[in-house]
């Protein structure tokens, strides 16, 4: 493996940040090597923010297990792998146990049907390696990116950590919970040492909105959420925490789900309060925290129409594949799925998936949802997307009922990516066309 | 013209070096491939430094994009001997304050100036990641 430069060969031995005595006998080593390497990151790392001490945290939600990223060390070592990759360390370490409750975020594969995503047996079997480390460890299995719906809900003022940037995004807003997009790498060692840098959403005063939007488009649909989140993010500074206002019809979880998805991928934002909705915005002069705005403007239905246009190829199209549910499908939606296919027939031509968590899943069996799904000729699948999975096809066209999926699947492949509200993805699924049309 | 124009700001990750600069003033996406690992050059279609590559430059970022896998591009960057030989980013974020520990190179944040107004690809940058001073030499009037 090649190696240019060793953080630690420049790393300072000692810290800026302040530190307790445990957290000093942390990186003396008297809790083990994974623990020391794990909060000599979390040191570094809270000295390049500029945080002045750590803070304990008691949930962790992590992107661990075989993704294809870390074939970039060409190791086939993952002890080596996880100690480069998670925790920053080119000196091989055990990770043996966790610093706190930790569940997985999403994996690279199915676990029950790898084998209908074209997985190959070897990178089922290398993931189950990685399960294996990590449950061992003390790990929960949870393999989804919506962990919020299935229970790791952190509650207001708690502290925790996540690598996923819509959930994070959602906790941090919905419920006044508090963590900042750290990254793959930081929140991994958060969880082993169970510390983060006491910086940003972790503090009351840089919670406070800092832009106000004002909501002109009069969003209904789950689709019109997703556009308007994808049109607030692109239109934001790094570390903007916006405030939206404006006279709209309160969302439900679905369309704050594709809302924060989208948000934080043409954006980097990491809190959003809505006046009258999130717990910290009973008031605009409330979210602002007494202060005044840095900048405000307005989002009307004209922004929301040009995103359409720009994420999305535009024009009537043969199509092979549509895959619904990024983030992961609600048991509401998968219901309604199941609802509109009844009594037709996905095209022979077109795979149809479906993507959710593994309880939920679960829930839609037994509420005969998958049955009917899969009687129409589609999927449902669990823990992964095409995207985290890296199975999207080579087709001439792609369809998605997510502006996130549509975004990132677009940088990665030569297929023409569609994207709009579910009903029109599956109207595409059963005549094999995309259809264009207005949003 | 100053013949060195200095800009202070707040050190993130100690270290001095001294290299050419390269400029992306829409910074890059945190997921997908982003950097070709061969040649270190910038794949998203569409940004001002598309197929520039950040290998052993002073990256001066406009701040950071989307997912949380956004340090995770640069730390394959680094393994893969293809990485920036420092940072520069006007102010700090969580994505960028991983990037410097992940990358382990000298880092300057929190500028005092608007570095994108005096700063351009090409340049000649001395970061100085202990003291938080970023020296611009102009390459071209």
């Amino acid at each position: 493996m090649k190696q240019e430069m060793k953080p630690e060969s420049v790393s300072p031995k000692r810290f800026r940040v302040q530190l307790t005595d445990e957290e000093h006998r942390t990186l003396a080593g008297e809790f083990g090597p994974a623990k020391r390497k794990a909060l000599q990151f979390i040191a570094q790392y809270a000295d390049a923010l500029g945080a002045e001490r750590l803070v304990e945290i008691k949930k962790a939600q992590i992107f661990v297990g075989a993704h294809h990223y870390l074939r970039t060390l060409n190791s086939t070592d993952i002890d080596e792998v996880i100690s480069e990759m998670y925790l920053n360390s080119s000196e091989k370490v055990i990770l043996d146990k966790l610093g706190c409750f930790t569940q997985t975020d999403v994996v690279p594969l199915d676990p029950e049907n790898w084998q209908k995503m074209g997985i190959a047996p070897e990178q089922a079997q290398l993931n189950a390696r990685y399960k294996a480390r990590f449950l061992a460890a003390g790990a929960a299995e949870g393999g989804t990116c919506a962990s919020y719906m299935i229970g790791f809900i952190p509650m207001m003022g708690e502290h925790y950590v996540s690598t996923e940037s819509h959930a994070l995004l959602f906790m941090n807003s919905m419920w006044g919970a508090r963590a900042n997009a750290d990254s793959i790498e930081a929140s991994i060692c958060s969880a082993v040492c169970g510390r983060t840098p006491l910086w940003g959403n972790h503090i009351t005063e840089r919670r406070r909105g800092t832009h106000v939007i004002e909501i002109c488009s009069n969003p209904i649909s789950v689709h019109d959420w997703d556009l308007l989140g994808y049109a607030i993010g692109e239109r934001l500074p790094s570390s903007a925490v916006p405030v939206l206002v404006g006279q709209f019809q309160a969302p439900d979880l679905e369309r704050l789900k594709a809302c924060f998805a989208s948000m934080a991928t043409s954006g980097s934002v990491e809190m959003c309060h809505i006046v009258g909705l999130t717990p910290e915005a009973p008031t605009l002069e409330a979210a602002l925290q007494g202060h005044c705005a840095e900048a405000s403007f307005r989002v009307d239905r004209d922004n929301v129409a040009d995103v359409a246009r720009r994420v999305s190829q535009q024009g009537r199209m043969k199509v092979n594949f549509v895959s619904l549910g990024c983030p992961h499908y609600s048991l509401k939606q998968i219901q309604e799925v199941s609802t509109w296919l009844r009594g037709k027939k996905i095209h022979a031509d077109v795979v149809l998936q479906v993507w959710t968590a593994i309880p939920i899943r679960e829930n839609a069996v037994r509420s005969g949802f998958v049955q009917e799904i899969e009687r129409a000729g589609g999927n449902v699948l669990t823990s992964t997307c095409p995207l985290v999975s890296q199975t999207i096809p080579d087709v001439p066209a792609l369809v998605f009922d997510s502006v996130k999926q549509a975004r990132y699947v677009t940088s990665c492949t030569r297929s023409k990516v569609f994207v709009g509200p579910v009903e029109r993805c599956l109207e595409a699924a059963v005549s094999g066309v995309w259809t264009g049309g207005a949003s | 013209m100053r013949d060195v124009i200095t800009i202070s700001g707040r050190g993130a990750f100690p270290g001095v070096v001294e290299g050419e600069a390269l400029v992306a003033p829409c910074s890059v996406p945190g997921w997908g491939d982003v950097f070709d690992l061969k040649t270190g050059a910038v794949r998203e279609s569409g940004n001002p430094i598309e197929g520039q590559s950040v290998k052993r430059k002073v990256l001066i970022l406009n701040g950071s994009r989307g997912s949380t896998g956004f340090a995770t591009q640069f730390h394959r960057l680094r393994v893969s001997g293809v990485g920036p030989l420092a940072l520069v980013f006007p102010r700090t974020d969580s994505r960028l304050g991983a990037t410097c520990v992940v990358l382990g190179v000298p880092a300057v944040t929190d500028l005092k100036e608007d570095i994108f107004e005096l700063v351009s690809s090409g340049d000649r940058v001395k970061v100085d990641g202990d003291r938080g001073i970023v020296e611009i030499r102009k390459v071209h009037d």
